[in-house]
């Protein structure tokens, strides 16, 4: 029982070290995932921030991590780093089972032992001293890149598409030149128009701009003709209004 | 459950402090070969039998006896020539008269002991030497129909001298592999040799008073207790893995047996004992390597040929394993 208490206590202490380097992994993860958001100005998800995606990567691979690293215990690891425990732990281990005088004697022996060992004497000192090291220089790094806003200008690319929607095309570089009116429209037709005016009257809406127009070249009649059933009843009126409005 | 795990801790505390007492009895007597003593230990600990081999005139007999003497057990010492008969180790059927009957009785041999030292083994003839493959392995000697049951503990320490090969009969492998171990006895240093000198020219019969550390059932109970001596997964399968590399090697004819696996288990709990260790640890398993595996295997006529020796290939697979 004794024995059991030992290796139990060994194995706790062996993941506990496993749980801050899979803790300072993560943070290392998240970080580096959102800086780089953050810089190439990347939209991870439509519908979920950028904060929040990192915070899940770096949550699932800090779950996966410290399984694995679970996975990967074994008392050799305490041998290997107390040369006083060195074939004595796996002894024991092997034959935690046996009653017999000589067992006792080696797990009295151990339990001795292992009094003193502790998750120090496996903790990768200089391991830990670098991730540290990099959070933090990570976390400086986003917090200059904040204030200075050192982001490449706004795209429209999306890493994960929102789902049920239209993927965005990319607006690809391309050769762009203004063409003329005669190339978009096609050769102008010539019209007739016989004794008759018309009066236009277009309305613009938008932006104002000015625009001039040059014209060169031999002088020519724009004239236009109308025909139709309405063109009789179209005169008359023109002629009542032009009469009122002499009688003004 | 507190008190009784520290009344283990001191149980094997206590152990512990036997075997070393044994090493210091053994010690008034022979001057150094610390590692062939503790060799000898360990394959009494593991109930094995051990071949030595070395030069004359090193003090075998004199190591085996004084052990037998520290540890308590019956010793008896068979000279091996080319005229020994089965029946001079084993024993034989004599006629008993007494007043009213007569009978044929069994006559013990000289194998009836607890440690017997078979002084050079290889002077002996096949016939002789198979004698003792019962008696090593299965502990009883059978004489005509009838199988009778040795001493417990029992110990064969066989030795054989690597100089003189004419007129010897080499063990087979199967019996070679009857010995838990094959130790070789180097030559002491200059000062352990002064030593020597020393005390066996200072009196006429220099025999100091040893005592004896332990009885017969303490040292049945010391063969178990090796047993229990706890052994990482790992450290086993690596024994393990030693042995079966011999059997692939490309310098080697033929490999050890499984029976080498169990042995150097066995034998590397046994020098963690004595090491005063309460686990096993690769560095036994490394140092019973040579002993166990060196007579189980035969080089290539290859390697024989570019003059490599099988401890080298020990050391080798050792290395890489």
């Amino acid at each position: 029982m004794k024995l059991d208490r030992i290796l139990k206590r060994l194995k706790l202490e062996f993941l506990k070290v496993n749980l801050i380097q899979a803790s300072l992994d993560s943070i290392i993860l998240f970080l580096s995932i959102n800086l780089t958001f953050f810089l190439l100005n990347i939209k991870a998800a439509a519908g979920a921030s950028n904060l929040m995606v990192s915070a899940t990567v770096a949550t699932a691979a800090f779950l996966i991590d410290l399984v694995a690293r679970a996975r990967t215990y074994n008392v050799e690891i305490y041998e290997e780093e107390n040369p006083e425990l060195d074939e004595i732990l796996r002894t024991a281990r092997d034959n935690q089972d046996r009653n017999s005088i000589a067992s006792q004697a080696l797990f009295n022996d151990l339990e001795e032992r292992a009094g003193q060992v502790s998750a120090d004497s496996i903790i990768p000192d200089r391991e830990i001293i670098r991730k540290v090291g990099l959070v933090g220089a990570l976390s400086l790094v986003t917090v200059f890149s904040g204030f200075m806003n050192l982001r490449v200008p706004e795209q429209t690319a999306q890493i994960i598409p929102e789902i049920g929607g239209e993927e965005k095309k990319t607006v690809q570089d391309r050769d762009y030149q203004l063409k003329n009116a005669s190339s978009i429209t096609g050769e102008p037709t010539r019209i007739q128009a016989e004794a008759r005016e018309l009066n236009f009257d277009i309305q613009g809406s938008g932006e104002s701009t000015e625009r001039s127009f040059t014209f060169s070249g031999e002088t020519g009649e724009l004239s236009l003709e109308s025909s139709g059933d309405r063109i009789q009843e179209n005169r008359r009126l023109a002629e009542e209004y032009s009469l009122a409005i002499k009688d003004m | 459950m507190i008190v009784g795990s520290v009344d283990n801790a001191e149980k094997y505390r206590k152990l512990n402090d036997k075997i070393d007492d044994i090493k210091d009895e053994v010690s008034k007597v022979i001057v150094g070969q610390e590692d062939v003593v503790e060799r000898v230990i360990a394959s009494i600990l593991c109930d094995g039998n051990i071949l030595l081999e070395s030069n004359p005139g090193m003090g075998k007999t004199k190591m085996i006896h004084t052990i037998s003497e520290v540890i308590g057990l019956d010793f008896s010492r068979i000279q091996a020539t080319p005229d020994l008969m089965p029946s001079d180790i084993t024993g034989t059927h004599i006629i008993e008269e007494t007043e009213t009957s007569t009978d044929f009785v069994f006559q013990k041999g000289p194998i009836f002991a607890n440690m017997v030292l078979v002084d050079e083994i290889n002077r002996a003839t096949p016939k002789t030497q198979s004698a003792l493959l019962e008696a090593m392995q299965e502990k009883q000697v059978t004489v005509g129909n009838q199988s009778y049951s040795l001493d417990n503990p029992f110990f064969l320490m066989a030795t054989q001298n690597p100089l003189e090969q004419e007129g010897t009969y080499p063990l087979p492998e199967a019996q070679q592999d009857r010995f838990m171990m094959k130790v070789k006895l180097d030559y002491p240093g200059t000062d352990e040799e002064r030593e020597i000198v020393e005390r066996f020219t200072s009196e006429l019969e220099f025999s100091p008073e040893l005592n004896q550390v332990i009885s017969k059932p303490s040292l049945v109970k010391m063969q178990e207790f090796t047993r229990e001596v706890p052994i990482a997964e790992d450290i086993r399968n690596r024994a393990i893995t030693i042995v079966k590399n011999t059997r692939n090697h490309e310098d080697l004819d033929h490999g050890a047996s499984p029976r080498a696996s169990i042995q150097i288990i066995l034998g590397a709990k046994a020098r963690a004992l004595i090491q005063g260790r309460n686990h096993v640890s690769n560095s036994d398993v490394n140092e019973m390597a040579e002993p166990i595996l060196r007579h189980r295997i035969g080089l290539s006529f290859q390697a024989e040929k570019e003059g490599k020796q099988v401890e080298d290939i020990i050391e080798e697979i050792t290395e890489t394993v």
